[in-house]
């Protein structure tokens, strides 16, 4: 728990809002909610090794705090096999980044394992003008961007107010498993709402939270990218 | 964010008892703002003194009228504002300097306009904050006190007292609930028109319902909420004892345009008010129809323990329709017990169904006294918690007459009976604590008061179809589990 406080602490005295994605995942790690476990690597020797230490297949992303949608520039490369595969994709990736954002600055990449395929789950945060700190569950993909399909609870919960909100999306049933994919458990989702709302109601400077995906399997769950915003300070 | 309570003690007061009113505006122009105010102030006016001021006037309805507040003698609690806005300002400094401590601003042209009128409202409420002046509105239509026998709406005639309070962000909206409920036979604590709530909000007046000992029942039409986190913990703390019932309009991108410039709020995000309305027990209906409804089941009837229903049909096809309105609703339709079904077989042909929906297969005008005996088995069943009835339990004048070719004495036996069975209704509602709801004899019911009052004392809701009823009990059964849930049972 302090650890989290201390890497919001420190992003804050750099004058910065957004979190990168190791950092938040650092921050979700400190308070016990599970992380597909990403490593930071400053060259292409580095992410060679990284694998050999994580296995494959691997999932390389763009490390920089100056780009935050990392598919659209090109910064986002999945299941790579091999050192072949993480060769290319690196070159890939630096080129792309380079020619759409020539002024980020370049950290690395992070080096994360790809995960074994969940029920893709979307858990959120955001400040309502009218209600403040509202938390939001859905099913990942589709069922979010186009459907919509969401639910809300103001921030603190209770353990009663994370079992309804997971029920009452409409897509509900396909959290029960579907076409041979297994069931969600549903106690380890209400343990990562219950934890998120705990954290952002001792946290008053979190502005946005977003896990997503959240993969979720019949005995656990595991947030695989994760990002949080922070108040913008006043000068 | 404050806890404090916004509005004090006195302040309440002086708006709900004043001992004195001024009506600046007061005119004698018959169905003007400032002739219905001085009326229905007059109209109540019991032990309280009600002055017109208008400096066109010597008298307004027969009082000495003032050329301004501050030339009235005696001190002055209260005033209704009606002028035109650009006076308001320096009516309400004069306010100021006669001391007066509430004031309820009817005048319209304010926030809800637009940037210049935003910025008039805000003068409105820096001359009221610095001067002491704490005020409903502006863009109000008047609020309502039954216990003093107060209305600045210009009510005509006593105002019956109740239980039920309503508070509304618009003044239509307002007299359009009171008005429909008291057609139930609903009577009121308080109303009140917020108007564009530039002083006291709908918070603060939720606040002071909470402890009002006269209200039981919190009803509210809502287009947008300034401190919606107060509010939260207000009906939060409310619900587990009193009922808060909701209509939140301008959840659509059109509708919140028009709340916007209705009230000059944001309407704000609708799925977060529906989460926060849930979380805090606020039951939150569709329209001021639903909320007369439920205001009224809340107030005539038990809460039902889960949601299993038993329909009671005159035939098949009533049976089926309601059938599916409850099923839409989430309502179980619950199998009957096998006692249940025995005690049925006595009354009925043997050609019914034996199932729920109980279908009477069709009876005689002549067999349907066996209507009671059949609704007592179902209250019975230990797998129904309210019952559905779509079966005349009582029977309207024109039909006894006609079809059933009673004289006036053989009429008034039938009634005497009826109203036998009715009592013994009301007493197994109460003791078995299940609902029964009727829809068959809505349109009846409104026309022969009989009826109306039959129904009233065996404690049965009357709702206009089987799917409004459907809509009623789904709300009853999930306030039902909010408070089962929240107080740990």
């Amino acid at each position: 728990m302090n650890n989290a406080s201390q890497i919001i602490d420190n992003v804050k005295k750099q004058g910065r809002a957004v979190l990168t994605e190791i950092e938040a995942k650092q921050v979700f790690r400190g308070i016990g909610i599970n992380t597909i476990e990403t490593r930071l690597a400053l060259s292409l020797k580095d992410a060679i090794a990284t694998c050999d230490e994580i296995g494959f297949p691997v999932v390389l992303k763009i490390a920089s705090p100056d780009i935050t949608h990392k598919s659209d520039a090109g910064g986002v490369k999945v299941g790579l096999k091999n050192k072949t595969e993480v060769r290319k994709a690196y070159g890939e990736i630096m080129a792309s980044v380079k020619q759409k954002y020539p002024e980020a600055k370049i950290e690395g990449v992070s080096v994360q394992s790809m995960a074994r395929p969940g029920i893709e789950i979307i858990i959120g945060m955001f400040k309502d003008a009218q209600f403040g700190p509202v938390i939001m569950f859905g099913l990942g993909g589709i069922f979010v961007e186009v459907l919509k399909d969401v639910s809300f609870r103001l921030i603190p919960i209770v353990q009663r107010d994370a079992g309804e909100m997971i029920k009452e999306i409409k897509g509900y049933s396909l959290l029960q498993g579907y076409r041979g994919q297994e069931p969600a458990n549903i106690p380890s989702l209400v343990d990562i709402l219950l934890k998120v709302s705990d954290f952002v109601e001792r946290t008053p400077e979190i502005k946005e939270i977003d896990l997503n995906p959240v993969f979720a399997y019949k005995d656990s769950a595991v947030a695989v990218d994760a990002r949080i915003v922070l108040e913008k300070k006043d000068s | 964010m404050n806890n404090e309570a916004r509005v004090t003690q006195d302040s309440w007061r002086y708006l709900f008892s004043p001992a004195s009113v001024a009506v600046i505006g007061a005119s004698n122009t018959a169905g003007s703002w400032g002739n219905n105010a001085m009326k229905g102030l007059l109209n109540t006016a019991g032990n309280r003194l009600v002055y017109p001021v208008n400096p066109n006037s010597a008298e307004v309805l027969g009082r000495k009228a003032y050329r301004s507040v501050v030339d009235i003698p005696d001190p002055v609690d209260l005033v209704v504002i009606v002028v035109a806005e650009k006076l308001v300002p320096d009516v309400l400094r004069e306010c100021v300097s006669k001391g007066v401590k509430a004031a309820v601003i009817i005048t319209a042209g304010f926030g809800e306009t637009g940037e210049p009128g935003r910025k008039l409202e805000a003068e409105l409420a820096e001359i009221a904050r610095q001067g002491g002046i704490r005020f409903i509105g502006p863009n109000s239509m008047g609020h309502a006190d039954t216990r003093t026998q107060l209305s600045t709406f210009g009510q005509s005639g006593e105002m019956p007292r109740g239980p039920v309070a309503v508070l509304a962000q618009s003044g239509n909206m307002c007299l359009k609930i009171v008005r429909n409920l008291a057609e139930s036979g609903v009577a009121f604590s308080k109303y009140i028109s917020t108007g564009n709530e530039a002083d006291v909000r709908m918070e603060d007046y939720l606040e002071y319902l909470a402890k009002d000992d006269d209200t039981k029942i919190i009803a509210a039409y809502i287009e947008g909420l300034r401190d919606g986190r107060r509010f939260f913990r207000l009906a939060k703390e409310i619900t587990v004892r009193k009922p808060i019932v909701v209509v939140k309009t301008g959840g659509t991108q059109e509708s919140a345009k028009a709340v916007m410039s209705h009230t000059g709020a944001l309407a704000g995000a609708d799925t977060v008010y529906t989460a926060a309305f849930k979380q805090s027990g606020v039951i939150r209906v569709e329209d001021d129809d639903e909320l007369c409804d439920v205001v009224y089941a809340l107030l005539n009837s038990p809460l039902p323990r889960s949601n299993r229903v038993g329909i009671l049909s005159i035939g098949g096809g009533p049976g089926a329709m309601t059938a599916e309105a409850c099923e839409k609703e989430g309502l179980a339709i619950a199998t009957l017990e096998p006692s249940t079904i025995s005690k049925l077989d006595k009354y009925l042909p043997s050609r019914w169904p034996r199932r729920n929906p109980v279908d009477m297969a069709g009876p005689s005008a002549a067999e349907f006294s066996i209507i009671a005996d059949l609704l007592w088995a179902l209250i019975e069943d230990k797998n129904l918690d309210f019952i559905f009835l779509l079966a005349p339990i009582v029977m309207d004048r024109a039909l006894l007459a006609s079809r059933m070719g009673l004289s006036p004495e053989a009429i008034k036996a039938y009634r005497a009976k009826e109203e036998k069975n009715m009592m013994l209704i009301g007493e197994k509602v109460g003791k078995y604590e299940k609902p029964v709801v009727t829809m068959w004899q809505w349109r009846s019911s409104n026309s022969d008061p009989d009826m109306a009052s039959l129904l009233h004392k065996a404690k049965v809701l009357v709702c206009a179809n089987g799917r409004r009823a459907a809509r009623v009990l789904r709300y009853l059964v999930w306030y039902r589990q909010y408070l089962d849930a929240t107080t740990g049972k």
